[in-house]
């Protein structure tokens, strides 16, 4: 069939499993022999050893081996039907063993009756013609060798002698099957053979070691064999075994392959060729055995390839797992899925194609799914699916090595151009989710042991189907929950327009007709008037009804939302109280009592639904308590607000306080059963205390009465309620005050909760406080309030552990929360939390104090004065160092800072940069009073916003009240590069002042016009950059005045002034005074 | 010299519910009332109100958008607004502006009560 190849491109299949030694020596040969003619080896034993895991049939493995495209085959055993329909296909096989076989295209081997001819006759040389002689092997196994040729020729040798008696056992050809049998063949003889022939060397050996077992064998037993294998070379050497003609596995491969060669180039070839054969005993088995040492020299290598291969390949698996975990692992959604899988196994098994079908089961369909608007997808009845359909039906991998020579699958017309072709099932336990379609243009020789890995990769597939699959459920269970949700918001809207409509009419009518003067200016008949009050009282139940069954059923929904305010619980209480009390539907017998304390903290609730709680509670006592009282309290326990309602009524039954509290419970008694509403009341009144953050408690005993008890949290600064914390040790209430006595509420709650009184104030260290004492709880009184205590409170909230205690915050009498009527809501005049209450309440002049920090005790007194000029009666901090100053900034937050630079160990800079990175003070105007010369790099550290920079002494007192007067109230503050710039023009004033400066210059220096500089200038300082230079020059003529001895022209010139009759001009300008009069008047100081 | 009545405009669908407001509200206020959302537009702009008393809910929740729209064409300097709905939509309503919501059934006196405190709080501001 390749009659026109060159030698190079004959591709010379061998299949030759390494059985035995023998074979392992047979297959290197060949392997040698074919590369020594040139030919392409293709050696197909790698998948004999994967024929173990993926079971093959006769058909696939025929399927598998043209596919390959070899022109010739070295075999040593395949199944008969394979070889046939390689011939069938013109494919030559050479066969490594006897055959009867005949075809043209078939070559066996010849000689083996001859080398059986050899035993027989050193058999007979050995007994000396007497005796009995044992031949085992053959017959029992499939295949085209059943070593008969050799059982024959053993038999034909000996027959010419009469006294030398023949038994021929038969027996597999593995060693290990062997042994058994002849053992319990030889178990039915009394007297022992004297010879025994394996018709191989194994068997001969298994003959031998059978006998040894027995005790059969003598040291005069001749054992002998076919073949010459190693094994059976180391027994003659030690003398176990007679002898073994050797059927040379060198020359059988060299004359196989010489044969094959003839046959693939489309020579004439003979039918048969023929072993070499030579007698193996102890007297040449050691130059044999030099020779065979040889050969087999370089065997290992081969196999340690054969094993790195199988490694490399499974390494690829591993490593595709983990890129497929990484790229699918996150997908969820199927079509993403097969999409993502499709590209993923093209660009790492080099398919040219690849397409997944998910397979609808119901359906029995597979279902290609594409792309884009043009395409619909693709459906393929299970029937009509060929090899998908019968991965799907066999739930494994299916594979076409080469669709030309498929006996099994037709070729596909859709696909002409598919060589290779391989389905594969993505399965998960019982379930198929898809079949992955992969299609090579060319063939792939490496389609099985692909195909043994691909396995692991769908099995990996099935897995992440399965999770998009369950994620996919969750997602609709999801949406089927949310549109059930809104349809009930739907239907509770209209149910709640419907029945509210109505019963609005009936309500307002019944009252309009009941009030004076009614609008009929008539009197009404007294029987209509009792009738009309029926009417208004029904209608009053069934709106109570209402409420009650549409509240529960928002609360279904989690539509039940809560509109908090900061309310004044006392008051609010109180309200409440007296609007049912003042119409009490209950008997006359009872007492309605209020017991709250004088005052209450305030707290964080929904008005109309704490209202709506202890109305149900107050209606439930009532319906319920035929004489005594009816009582509600409150008392602080922080962190909560207890309330309670207590009622001398039933009681209720030990066996039904558990179950008081579910919806349409009701006690199943006769005095009870008259008095019920449907028994949702107490149902949402604890859904309602549980949404505000807290719980509900029951305390009853039947016949004497119940008890409801509710905590609330209370709120905290940071804008939410507080939560219950672990006390250890004594528990301590801090309270914020900055007077003497502490109000009196709060230390009668701190007497009964039995927690020790901390007052704090606002020169403390909140840090220090915390760590020495861990307040439980804050409280402050408003109607007490100092300024300080909002500083305090501002540092408060800006430290967590504090922000979140619960607060006791006792408003102001004139406080203007409001109370209402019921059903009657107030937009918030307050807002919704604690926090954001106090803001609101806040006095708008409140700043925090001015600080004044300067080491110069004399500079502190100055500026105090000054500040008490600008600021008449502000708050005023004095810190004579960094270091306190920085303490101080631990407590509050100041409104103004005045700012010295040079400072002994924590200096003006560094208690500016604590205060611009914390975010509560980076806003706070800082002026800046230094004598400091300023350097470029000293700018750069006073670039802040806000901070303003002054020569000490260069402005005059008015001046420098209104800078502060401006720094405070941020006007004329400037954005930050503008003040840059005028930090600049500063920086180069100290740096120049000596020389002979211009204006120009001057503005050269910072980079803008003359005209800009002096406005800003001016609108930061107050005075032009010229003032500002000539006020500078004067300050150091000053100093030179009083500290040295040079002469007015000295000093002149060296503060820049060029002209001293000007600098003098200049000087009494400003002070007032001539240099020579400045310089003999006596000191003076400031 | 009796004191002027202050002019609130009821905004209702339900005739029975409308009638009976403007009867009892007409005991303190001078009453402006329709059922349309175009007739209210009309009378919020042409008259000087004190009150607007409104039913969210009219036309399907057409309500709503006149609430915004006023608050949009006073620019926060609307006549307050009391919400008065058959719907419990407080958090809503006062988002939206309103000064008050009340969940009906609200008596003809408890209406009273509240339009009378909300002119009170306007005026003080």
């Amino acid at each position: 069939m390749a009659k026109n190849k060159s030698i190079s491109e004959i591709r010379v299949g061998t299949l030759l499993g390494p059985h035995d030694p023998f074979w392992v020596q047979v297959r290197e040969a060949v392997y040698k022999a074919v590369q020594q003619q040139g030919m392409t080896l293709v050696p197909l034993e790698l998948f004999e050893s994967l024929l173990m895991l993926v079971s093959l049939d006769n058909a696939s493995l025929a399927e598998e081996l043209l596919a390959e495209n070899l022109d010739v085959l070295i075999s040593q055993e395949i199944p008969f039907q394979v070889v046939q329909q390689m011939l069938d296909s013109g494919i030559p096989v050479v066969y490594l063993s006897e055959s009867e076989r005949k075809h043209p295209l078939y070559v066996s081997l010849r000689g083996l009756y001859e080398a059986a001819q050899m035993v027989g006759e050193y058999v007979a040389e050995k007994l000396h013609g007497r005796g009995k002689a044992l031949c085992v092997g053959g017959l029992l196994e499939p295949g085209e060798d059943k070593g008969i040729s050799r059982i024959r020729g053993f038999m034909d040798a000996l027959r010419k002698y009469p006294d030398i008696a023949v038994m021929h056992y038969p027996a597999n050809w593995r060693y290990e099957d062997a042994l058994p049998l002849i053992e319990s063949f030889l178990k039915g003889f009394d007297s022992p053979f004297q010879a025994i022939f394996g018709i191989s060397d194994s068997l001969a050996l298994a003959g031998r070691d059978a006998a040894q077992k027995l005790g059969i064998l003598k040291p005069d037993t001749v054992v002998i064999g076919i073949n010459g294998d190693p094994l059976a070379l180391s027994a003659i050497a030690e003398g176990t075994m007679s002898a073994t003609v050797e059927t040379s596995a060198v020359v059988m491969a060299e004359r196989a392959v010489e044969v094959a060669m003839q046959a693939a180039l489309g020579e004439s070839f003979p039918s048969v060729y023929n072993h070499k054969l030579r007698l193996i005993t102890q007297e040449n088995v050691a130059e044999v055995a030099l020779e065979k040492l040889t050969a087999i020299a370089n065997i290992p290598s081969r196999l340690v390839g054969v094993n790195f291969q199988q490694g490399q390949n499974r390494l690829r698996q591993l490593q595709l797992t983990a890129e497929l975990n990484q790229r699918l692992g996150t997908l969820l959604e199927r079509r993403q899925l097969a999409r993502e899988m499709a590209d993923l196994l093209r660009e790492n098994y080099k398919y040219d194609l690849v397409q997944i079908y998910l397979w609808k089961k119901t359906e029995g369909m597979l279902v290609q799914e594409r792309d884009g608007l043009h395409q619909e997808s693709l459906e393929i009845p299970i029937s009509e699916a060929g090899i998908l359909g019968d991965a799907i039906q066999k739930r494994e991998p299916v594979y076409i090595p080469d669709t030309h020579f498929s006996q099994r699958y037709p070729p596909d017309p859709r696909w002409p151009e598919t060589r290779t072709r391989v389905a594969l099932p993505v399965i998960f336990g019982n379930e198929i989710f898809a079949v992955v379609d992969l299609h090579q243009y060319h063939t792939n020789p490496n389609v099985r042991e692909e195909v043994f890995g691909l396995r692991f990769l769908a099995d990996y597939l099935g897995v992440v189907f399965r999770n998009a699959d369950l994620y996919t459920d969750a997602l609709n269970s999801r949406e089927a929950a949310e549109k059930a949700n809104q349809l009930k918001t739907r239907l509770l809207a209209s149910v709640s327009h419907e029945l509210r409509t109505p019963l609005n009419v009936i309500l307002g009518y019944s009252q309009s007709a009941l009030s004076t003067p009614n609008p009929y200016h008539m009197d009404l008949p007294d029987d209509l008037r009792q009738d009309l009050q029926y009417i208004f009282q029904s209608g009053n139940h069934l709106q109570r009804i209402i409420n009650d069954l549409l509240d529960l059923s928002r609360a279904e929904i989690g539509e039940l939302e809560l509109v908090p305010e900061v309310i004044d619980t006392h008051r609010f209480l109180e309200d409440t109280f007296n609007n049912m009390a003042s119409h009490p539907a209950s008997s006359p017998g009872v007492a309605w009592t209020l017991a709250l304390p004088a005052r209450l903290p305030v707290i964080q609730a929904d008005p109309v639904r704490l209202r709506q709680i202890i109305m149900n509670l107050l209606n439930n006592a009532s319906k319920f308590t035929d004489q005594g009282e009816i009582c509600l309290g409150a008392e602080v326990e922080p962190p909560h607000l207890h309330l309670w309602v207590r009622d001398t009524g039933l009681g209720i039954p030990f066996d039904a306080q558990d179950r008081i509290f579910e919806p349409f419970r009701t006690v199943n008694q006769a005095s009870w059963r008259q008095r019920e509403g449907i028994g949702l009341g107490l149902n949402i009144t604890r859904q309602l205390v549980l949404l505000h953050g807290g719980s509900m408690l029951l305390e009853s005993q039947p016949g004497c009465g119940s008890t409801f008890h509710i905590y609330f949290p209370l709120p905290n600064l940071a804008g939410g309620l507080s939560l219950p914390v672990e006390s250890t040790g004594r528990r301590v209430m801090a309270v914020v005050s900055a007077q003497e006595n502490l109000p009196k509420e709060v230390l009668e709650i701190c007497r009964r909760q039995r927690l020790d009184v901390y007052p704090i104030s606002a020169s403390q260290n909140l840090d220090e406080l915390w760590k020495s004492v861990q307040p439980a709880a804050l409280a402050w009184d408003l109607s007490s309030a100092s300024l300080g205590d909002w500083n305090l409170l501002q540092s408060l909230r800006n430290q967590a552990q504090f922000s979140r205690l619960p607060v006791l915050l006792f408003s102001q009498e004139e406080c203007q929360l409001e109370g209402g009527i019921t059903n009657i809501l107030f937009k918030p005049l307050n807002s919704a939390t604690l926090g954001e209450y106090l803001e609101g309440i806040l006095p708008q002049d409140v700043h925090g104090a001015i600080w004044i920090v300067d080491d110069d005790p004399l500079a502190r007194q100055l500026y105090q004065r000054l500040v008490e000029k600008a600021f008449p009666g502000h708050a005023l901090r004095l810190a004579e160092d960094g270091a306190q100053a920085l303490a101080l900034l631990e407590q509050e937050i100041p409104g103004l800072v005045i700012l010295d630079l040079l400072m002994p160990q924590v200096d003006g800079f560094q208690v500016l940069a604590r205060l611009r990175c914390n975010p509560a003070t980076c806003r706070v105007p800082v002026v800046v009073i230094s004598g400091k010369l300023l350097t470029f790099e000293d700018i750069q550290r006073l670039n802040y916003m806000r901070v303003t920079f002054q020569t000490k002494h260069i402005l005059t007192e008015e001046e420098t009240i209104l800078a502060l007067q401006q720094s405070f109230s941020g006007e004329g503050s400037l954005s930050q590069p503008t003040s840059l710039l005028v930090k600049q023009s500063l920086a180069y004033l100290h740096q120049n002042y000596p020389k002979d400066l211009s204006r120009r210059e001057l503005a050269q220096a910072v980079g803008v016009t003359e005209n800009y500089l002096s406005q800003i200038f001016r609108q930061e300082l107050g005075i032009t950059p010229w003032e500002c230079l000539n006020r500078l020059r004067i300050l150091r003529a000053k100093e030179y005045l009083m500290n040295s001895e040079q002469s007015i022209t000295e000093i002149a010139c060296q503060v820049g002034y060029n002209d001293p009759a000007y600098f003098s001009r200049v000087f009494k300008k400003i002070l007032g005074i001539s240099p020579q009069a400045y310089r003999t008047q006596p000191k003076i100081t400031g | 010299v009796p004191p002027t009545k202050p002019p609130i405009l009821i905004i209702e669908s339900n005739s029975p519910t409308l009638k009976l407001y403007r009867r009892e509200l007409s005991r303190d206020f001078r009453v402006l009332a329709c059922s349309e959302m175009s007739e209210a537009l009309a009378l919020v702009y042409t008259n000087n109100l004190a009150a607007v008393v409104l039913e969210p809910e009219i036309s399907n929740g057409q309500g709503w958008n006149l609430l915004s729209e006023l608050e949009h064409f006073f620019s926060g300097k609307s006549p307050p607004i009391i919400l008065c709905s058959t719907l419990d939509e407080r958090k809503r309503g006062l988002q939206a502006g309103a000064v008050d919501f009340l969940v009906k059934p609200v008596l003809p006196s408890v209406l009273v009560d509240a339009i009378h405190r909300v002119i009170r709080r306007s005026s003080k501001v």
